[in-house]
C-alpha cells in the first residue's frame, strides 16, 4: 500500500512534523502502508528514514505529484482545492484532509467540511487542525471512531479503478452550442 | 466548429479549467484561443500539454496584461486596469469568439465584459462561467461581477444553489 502526504506550495509545518512522530509510523504500519511519499513544501525536511518495512520518499516539491497521486492508496493532504480535486479523480481509497488553521481568511475550512459528503473516495475524513488529525491517527479522535481499523479495512477493500468521470461540462457546452 | 476563447488563470483556476475541458469534444470548440495573464507561463504550459495529449493542433495561446499585480498601489492600478481592459477589448474584437469559457480568475473580467459587448456590434458570443470549486459558501468577486452578463453561471455547491446553476460533481 502506498501513502502520499501533500502540503502544497505553502508551509504547513505541523502536518509535516506529524510525519516524524512514532504515532504516524505506527499508524502506517497498522493499516498496511509499505511506502510513503511526503511532499513537505517550505517546511523543514521531516526526519524520517526508510526502514525494512517502510520505504520513505521525501521531496519539497515535485512537478510530477500527479503520478504519485494516481498510484496512491491513501492520501493525506492539506485542504487546497487542487489536491482535493486531484484526489477525487484518483483511485485512492482513503483521503484524510487536514486544515491549516494558521491561514488567514480560511476558506479552506468550508471546502474541507463538505468533502466527506461528496467525495467519491470511499473513506474521506477532514480535521479542523493538525492536532485533531494527530489525535485521530493515534486512536484518540472524537466520536470514538477507530480511524485505524476503518482505514485498514478500506485499504484492503481498495477502490474500483476507472470510475466514471463526469461529462457534465461537455453537456453544458453542447447545450449552449445548440442555441 | 465554434471559435472558442478559454480563459486561463493562476494555478488552481487553470487546473480546474483543464478538468472541465477533458469533458468536452475539442472538435466542437475549435479553433481554441487560450488567454492567460502576462507572466503566467505555467498556465500556458498546462494548456500546451493538454493540447499535446489530445493531439490537438487547432489552438493558439495569447496573453493579456494583468489589471493589478499583488502589492501594487491602488492609484497606479487605475491605469493598469484601464490598460488591461482596452487590451482585452481589442483582443476580443480581433478574435471574435462565438463561445467563451472561464472558471473565474481575475483575468476573466475584462474578457467577459468585452465578449458581452460584441452583441452591440451584431455578434453573439455565448459565455459560460463556472465558479471556482473552492467557493463553497459565497461567490467570488469575479463571479459576482460577471454573473449579470453571462449565459450560464455554474456553481459546484448546494449552498450557492440560489445564486447559480448548481451542478453536483462536475469536476470529479
Amino acid at each position: 500500500m502506498r501513502c502520499v502526504v501533500c502540503v502544497g506550495t505553502t508551509e504547513f509545518a505541523p502536518l509535516t512534523a506529524a510525519c516524524e512522530i512514532e504515532i504516524f509510523s505506527n499508524f502506517l504500519k497498522y493499516v498496511g502502508v509499505t511506502s510513503v511519499a511526503i511532499q513537505y513544501g517550505s517546511a523543514p525536511r521531516p526526519a524520517l528514514q526508510s526502514t525494512d518495512t517502510l520505504k520513505v520518499e521525501l521531496f519539497d516539491y515535485t512537478p510530477d505529484l500527479s503520478s504519485y497521486i494516481s498510484a496512491a492508496d491513501m492520501i493525506i493532504s492539506h485542504a487546497g482545492a487542487g489536491i482535493i480535486l486531484e484526489t477525487c479523480r484518483s483511485n485512492a481509497a482513503v483521503h484524510l484532509i487536514v486544515v491549516n488553521d494558521k491561514l488567514m481568511n480560511n476558506h479552506q475550512v468550508e471546502l474541507a467540511r463538505q468533502m466527506p459528503q461528496v467525495s467519491p473516495v470511499p473513506l474521506c475524513r477532514w480535521y479542523e487542525n493538525p492536532a485533531a488529525y494527530v489525535a485521530a491517527v493515534s486512536g484518540n479522535g472524537e466520536h470514538g471512531e477507530d480511524l485505524k481499523s476503518s482505514v485498514k479495512k478500506m485499504l484492503l477493500k481498495g477502490r474500483h479503478g476507472g470510475q466514471q468521470k463526469s461529462t457534465g461540462f461537455g453537456n453544458i457546452v453542447r447545450q449552449e452550442l445548440a442555441k | 466548429m465554434v471559435k472558442t476563447l478559454i480563459v486561463l488563470g493562476s494555478g488552481g483556476h487553470t487546473a480546474e479549467m483543464m478538468h472541465l475541458l477533458t469533458q468536452v469534444d475539442t472538435d466542437d470548440i475549435a479553433p481554441r484561443y487560450y488567454v492567460h495573464a502576462d507572466s503566467d507561463a505555467q498556465s500556458s504550459q498546462k494548456a500546451v500539454s493538454f493540447e499535446e495529449k489530445n493531439g490537438g493542433k487547432d489552438y493558439i495561446i495569447k496573453s493579456i496584461p494583468r489589471a493589478r499585480s499583488v502589492g501594487q498601489s491602488y492609484f497606479t492600478s487605475i491605469f493598469t486596469t484601464l490598460y488591461a481592459f482596452i487590451f482585452a477589448f481589442v483582443l476580443i474584437l480581433r478574435i471574435r469568439p462565438k463561445l467563451l469559457l472561464t472558471d473565474g480568475p481575475g483575468t476573466a473580467l475584462p474578457l467577459v465584459y468585452s465578449a458581452f459587448f460584441l452583441r452591440f456590434i451584431g455578434q453573439r458570443c455565448r459565455i459560460i462561467f463556472v465558479e471556482s470549486f473552492c467557493r463553497v459558501e459565497s461567490l467570488s468577486l469575479a463571479g459576482r461581477l460577471c454573473k449579470p452578463v453571462v449565459d450560464r453561471f455554474i456553481v459546484h455547491w448546494p449552498s450557492l444553489k440560489t445564486q447559480g446553476e448548481y451542478v453536483p460533481g462536475l469536476l470529479f
